[in-house]
């Protein structure tokens, strides 16, 4: 072999080692990612399944009364899964026609500047922290109810179901914007070639186009209300041992829901007491809720898919009138189960009224004309984004009036005094930045890794369908259900104590499905073509993947990162009972607690009286932190939504 | 084309109008029935502590004697956090560590005995308790230097200071030849809180190369944790329950306690109650102020 | 020669580009008329503007009138939906919605206020039978539309069109998504049409327009080049321009 040929063959022999290796590492991010996410899941069954078996599992479900320290100790979860749905439900008839009226104002009835005024707007929501939401919700809605209501207290189920609502819309509108904007403008136009109004568009063809998507949309935003725990913790009243309302419809009743439950108690529980499994039970079952939802989501999503494509094969299709009919009587039974609702909680006399008057409305509908339905629609619909907005704006302002009188370069840099009502928060600040430092070097290498492995490396198939499932239902687990699995797992089990560094992996982990999700969609937005073509001149994988693959994807990864960063910076729950104290000053070592801004707001607003003005300088700064990052990310979003077309 | 729609018009406005007409006095009945929520007297709101509250478990002992509380009761997660929905709720009732009484609520006399230390001190107060630290094993190093602290006559002046009873006896606190060094971990009753967060003050003036880091998540919490070894010393204001007895902890007693019954100064149903009325009123016999009366 | 549709120096812009310059046509009642010209002439833009189809398109400035039966569409006071009603269309790509073949149908007419069950019925049969489709699905009114293929779909399309009975019916290249066979049916259902319609149909296929039209306008960069009858236009041009297309020069 001539010196040339020896020399070809070592390159050749050097790249394929880095081949290996770099497959290796990847593969290595992967498994480890997919452990975690199973590991996570069988940790809490296997804590949880115990306590089913101690108290059964049917007087667990059934039981209405939640005493765990009482003599003898009664583990009833019934009244707290009552709890859970009735705010959830409350928290989605505010929502839904809030979101959708909004989706649908952005999306066909906006003007473009508008819309990118009001759009930014609805995703600033979300940006707020839960924590924040709960001092706001504690300070000013419960109060507002109770005097405006002449109720006894205004901690209820619905001070929580508004709290829950507002939060969840920027979730549904954002998706049900999405999917109202995918409808092919050949719907539109068709229609409107017809001779229908706009409104009519809207409502007989965009908006049934677009169910799938909405329906989505909505189990989404329930998903995400069914897991808050830190606003449900401040303004639902938590009735000591769970309680349904009597009657049912008593929206001022005060409702303990599930995740409340686990925040409340997780400090408490000694590993390995009944106690202890007993609220693994209760995460279990949240977590069986989330995978319920979950799986109805996507059935309904598919069935609809379906029925607008093709006949489903293999069903006998009944007779045109029959199933006419059948509608007709559902109605009716709906209507009169209605009105037995109404009959009960508000008597006789307002029944009457309101049926009378949703009659008169039915039959005066069937006579104006289609122009002056438009007109009330679509005053109906922009009425619903104003609500938002002002919303939006009472929100902010509060929480700027109330924070701005304590905020003073001693505030942002001195230790907290007098129990937080005098001095700063600069440890808090400094113990934040550190989590989620912590959080995202642990999380964005992992899941990156993994992403990239698992969209490159391997072929769809069964074990990516899994991993991929595992993702989705830790996406949706409630924050909560992550702290208490850092609390049992490395507080209490790996002995890391109430440390910096337990809180840093509990937040990796509950952002970690997030990041391998985004960057996933983001590596499959890149064209097969361009792959293709680097392969074709010559390039290996990792060597297409890294300079062709990734440099596109990358503000999308960026994105990701960043939306899991101001995630990670604003829960509360996974830290409370995994890092944090209340006191102290910036740890030396990752194995002390540490102080945090969400939890220092949290405190102040539920421990020490008469620090309202420090904690509206907290949340003053909380959100500010949080929603720069959030900006961040939507400015890099929109910058490259630009340069890349694809 | 034109002509039809103007006629068509004309109807409509009418109809629209007789909508808005309709819609309105709708509106308007709801509103004004909602608001015409009766109320003779004023409802009873029951509030109390969370099940890892040491003063909950002390006030279910010896007040309730062990009996259910009502499930109405609404729970907070501290002392302040019962202090603050007591001064914005009219109707509200609840107990705390004596520290936490100030002008912002109304302490209720029980059998006419007023809650204050002097008679905690001399035991005619009906419900009274000790404060604790709890240590695994016998406190060493940095906690041993802190406990002694607390339990010296500077460390019993903040007793004082913050409202609750001070030791009948201490001594003053030795600070010679003293070099401790190190981090301490304290968690624990939200009631001995105040106390330790202004002993930690002052330790750290005398010590300020050291590092004191402190959480208040209730008695129970404090217990485990310290069992757990996540903190180093326990705050409780209630003793050990049989079930974490003979675990090796150790007790520090540091203080006295009465838990006070607070409603809202506007409350002028009752000055004084009867521990028969109050334990009525925690299980929901007693549901409205004027039945005290 | 009377008229249903006159244009008076129609211009039209998409922004700051012109897409129409000065267009002067107009429509024969009864009759097929036309459009011709090669890719980006403005024939799918001038055809949009009979029934006021460039409204949804932002950023879209008209100048000029289109008259229908002598008013204005353009004017003032004209509500779009009600122009739209006199004036179907049926678009290049079939856009059945995803609805049933039978709610395709009746959807211009619920839009329009009808309710009855019966008068539904009669004119979803009496639209697919016009239709030339009525054979073909009138055992399955209720499955899915988008089951039909695509020729049936685009059948379906015209049917949805002729529900609302209107007078004029724009075709915008209704056949460059079908095959021959379905192209051809669809010529055919064009020749009977017009016994009580007007239709209009842009195209960019000249052997479809020399077979089907009566009347033929040929565009060229935004202008209306000539209009003639069909088999004026195509024997014996005027303008150079249309020559040169007609004998495939360029296009």
């Amino acid at each position: 072999m001539s010196l040339r040929q020896l020399t070809k063959f070592s390159t050749i022999t050097k790249k394929t080692i880095k081949e290996k290796s770099v497959k290796t590492i990847l593969f290595l991010s992967a498994i480890s990612a997919v452990i975690v996410i199973f590991s996570i899941i069988f940790f809490l069954f296997q804590d949880g399944y115990s306590i089913f078996q101690t108290a059964g599992l049917w007087e667990f479900l059934s039981g209405t009364r939640w005493n765990p320290t009482g003599e003898p100790p009664v583990y009833g979860a019934f009244s707290l899964i009552v709890g859970t749905l009735l705010v959830t439900i409350g928290a989605m008839v505010i929502a839904i026609p809030l979101s959708i009226g909004s989706a649908i104002f952005i999306s066909e009835i906006a003007s473009p500047r508008i819309r990118s005024i009001i759009k930014p707007a609805i995703e600033l929501l979300a940006g707020i922290p839960s924590v924040v939401y709960g001092f706001f919700g504690l300070i000013v809605l419960t109060t507002w109810l109770r005097i405006s209501f002449n109720q006894p207290s205004g901690e209820s189920w619905l001070a929580g179901s508004i709290l829950l609502g507002i939060m969840a819309i920027p979730t549904i509108a954002s998706v049900a914007e999405d999917a109202i904007s995918s409808v092919p403008r050949e719907y539109k136009e068709g229609s409107l070639a017809l001779g229908a109004t706009k409104w009519q568009t809207i409502s007989k063809v965009i908006v049934p186009s677009a169910l799938s998507g909405i329906t989505a949309a909505v189990i989404l935003g329930m998903g995400r209300a069914i897991g808050e725990t830190m606003a449900v913790m401040m303004v639902c009243g938590n009735p000591t041992y769970g309680l349904i309302p009597e009657p049912i419809t008593n929206i001022f009743a005060p409702v303990k829901t599930l995740t409340a439950t686990l925040g409340i108690e997780m400090g408490e529980v000694a590993q390995g007491s009944n106690h202890y499994h007993a609220l693994f039970g209760l995460a279990l079952l949240l977590l069986i809720i989330t995978l319920a939802v979950n799986i109805i989501a996507t059935v309904i999503l598919g069935r609809l898919k379906e029925k607008q494509k093709k006949v489903l094969k293999k069903r006998i299709p009944l007779p045109y009138g029959i199933s006419k009919k059948i509608k007709k009587t559902l109605y009716v039974i709906i209507g009169l189960l209605v009105a037995w609702l109404l009959f009960i909680s508000s008597g006789i006399i307002t029944t009457i009224l309101i049926l009378s008057i949703v009659a008169s409305i039915y039959y005066i509908s069937r006579k104006i004309s289609a122009k002056n339905i438009q007109r009330v629609a679509f005053g109906a619909i922009i009425s619903t984004i104003v609500i938002v907005i002002i919303i939006l704006a009472i929100l902010i302002s509060y929480i700027v009036s109330n924070g701005i009188g304590a905020i003073s370069w001693e505030f942002l840099t001195t230790e907290p005094a007098d129990a937080g009502r005098a001095g700063g928060i600069f440890p808090a600040i400094v113990g934040t930045f550190y989590l989620i430092a912590g959080a995202i070097l642990i999380a964005l290498p992992l899941g990156v890794g993994s992403a990239i492995y698992l969209t490159e490396y391997t072929r769809e198939g069964k074990l990516t369908k899994i991993i991929r499932a595992g993702a989705d239902l830790l996406n949706g687990t409630p924050s909560i259900v992550f702290g208490l699995f850092g609390f049992a797992f490395l507080v209490l089990y790996l002995k890391m104590g109430i440390s910096l560094v337990a809180g840093q992996v509990t937040l990796a982990f509950m952002i970690l499905p997030t990041i391998i999700r985004t960057t996933e969609e983001t590596l499959k937005s890149v064209p097969q073509s361009l792959r293709e073509g680097s392969l074709a001149l010559g390039a290996t994988k990792w060597q297409t993947i890294r300079r062709v693959v990734l440099p596109p994807a990358a503000p999308g990864i960026l994105t990701g990162a960043i939306l899991g960063i101001g995630r990670a910076a604003g829960e509360t729950a996974p830290i409370m009972f995994t890092a944090v104290a209340f006191s102290g000053a910036i740890p030396s070592s990752v194995f002390q607690p540490v102080m945090a801004l969400p939890y220092h707001l949290y405190i102040l607003s539920t421990n020490v009286p008469n620090s309202t003005q420090n904690a509206g300088g907290t949340a003053l700064v909380l959100l500010l932190l949080v929603i720069s990052i959030f900006l961040i990310a939507v400015i890099i979003r929109n910058h490259y939504k630009k340069t890349i077309k694809w | 084309m034109i002509k039809i729609v103007q006629t068509k018009k004309k109807k409509e406005t009418k109809t629209l109008l007789a909508i808005g007409f309709l819609s309105i006095t709708l509106i308007s009945t709801t509103l004004l029935s909602g608001c015409t929520q009766n109320q003779n007297g004023l409802s009873i709101v029951v509030i109390g502590r969370d099940s890892a509250s040491g003063t909950r478990e002390f006030f279910w002992e010896h007040v309730m004697g062990k009996e259910n509380f009502t499930s109405k009761l609404q729970e907070k997660n501290s002392n302040g956090g019962i202090y603050q929905t007591v001064t914005q709720t009219p109707g509200a009732i609840g107990y705390v560590g004596l520290g936490y009484v100030d002008s912002g609520v109304k302490a209720l006399k029980i059998n006419n005995i007023t809650a204050n230390a002097e008679n905690v001190l001399a035991g005619t107060y009906p419900i009274a308790r000790d404060l604790y630290l709890f240590t695994m094993g016998n406190a060493s190093g940095l906690a041993k230097e802190f406990i002694e602290f607390i339990m010296s006559t500077e460390g019993q002046e903040i007793v004082d200071e913050e409202g609750f009873v001070p030791l009948p006896t201490s001594e003053a606190y030795n600070s010679t030849n003293k070099n401790p060094s190190g981090s301490l971990t304290i968690g624990g009753s939200t009631t001995v809180f105040p106390i330790i967060e202004k002993a930690k003050d002052a330790f750290k003036v005398k010590y300020p190369q050291i590092s004191i880091t402190v959480s208040s998540t209730g008695s129970g919490a404090g217990i485990t944790s310290v069992m757990a070894g996540t903190v180093d010393i326990a705050m409780s204001s209630r003793d050990l329950k049989s079930s974490e007895d003979n675990k090796g902890l150790m007790k520090y007693t540091i203080a006295s306690d009465g838990i006070a019954i607070i409603v809202n100064p506007e409350n002028t149903y009752v000055d004084n109650i009867t521990m028969e009325q109050l334990k009525a009123i925690y299980k929901g016999e007693i549901t409205n102020w004027d039945e005290l009366t | 020669m009377k008229e249903l549709i006159r244009t008076i120096d129609l211009s039209l812009w998409y922004g700051e580009k012109q897409a129409l310059t000065d267009v002067n046509l107009q429509i024969a009642p009864n009759k097929v008329t036309a459009l011709i010209g090669p890719s980006g002439c403005g024939k799918s833009t001038l055809i949009r503007c009979f029934n006021r189809m460039n409204d949804v398109i932002p950023g879209c400035r008209v100048k000029g009138q289109v008259l229908f039966h002598s008013k204005n569409i353009y004017g003032q006071n004209v509500d779009a939906s009600e122009v739209r009603k006199k004036i179907g269309m049926v678009f290049q790509k079939p856009n059945p919605f995803p609805k049933s073949i039978y709610e395709n149908v009746a959807y211009g007419q619920r839009v329009a206020g009808i309710k009855s069950n019966e008068k539904l019925d009669e004119i979803v049969e009496k639209s697919l039978k016009r239709a030339a489709l009525w054979d073909e699905v009138s055992d399955r009114l209720h499955e899915p539309a988008m089951s039909l293929s695509g020729g049936q779909q685009q059948r379906l399309c015209i049917a949805r069109a002729l529900s609302i009975e209107p007078e004029i019916i724009l075709m915008d290249e209704p056949c460059s998504a079908l095959d021959p066979i379905a192209t051809a049916k669809i010529e055919d259902l064009i020749r009977v049409l017009i016994k009580n319609y007007t239709v209009t149909i842009v195209t960019h296929n000249m052997q479809q327009a020399a077979r089907v039209s009566d009347y033929t306008a040929y565009m060229y960069l935004g202008k209306l080049i000539e209009f003639g009858s069909t088999k004026q236009i195509f024997e014996n041009p005027e303008e150079e321009l249309t020559e040169n297309y007609i004998t495939g020069r360029f296009g």
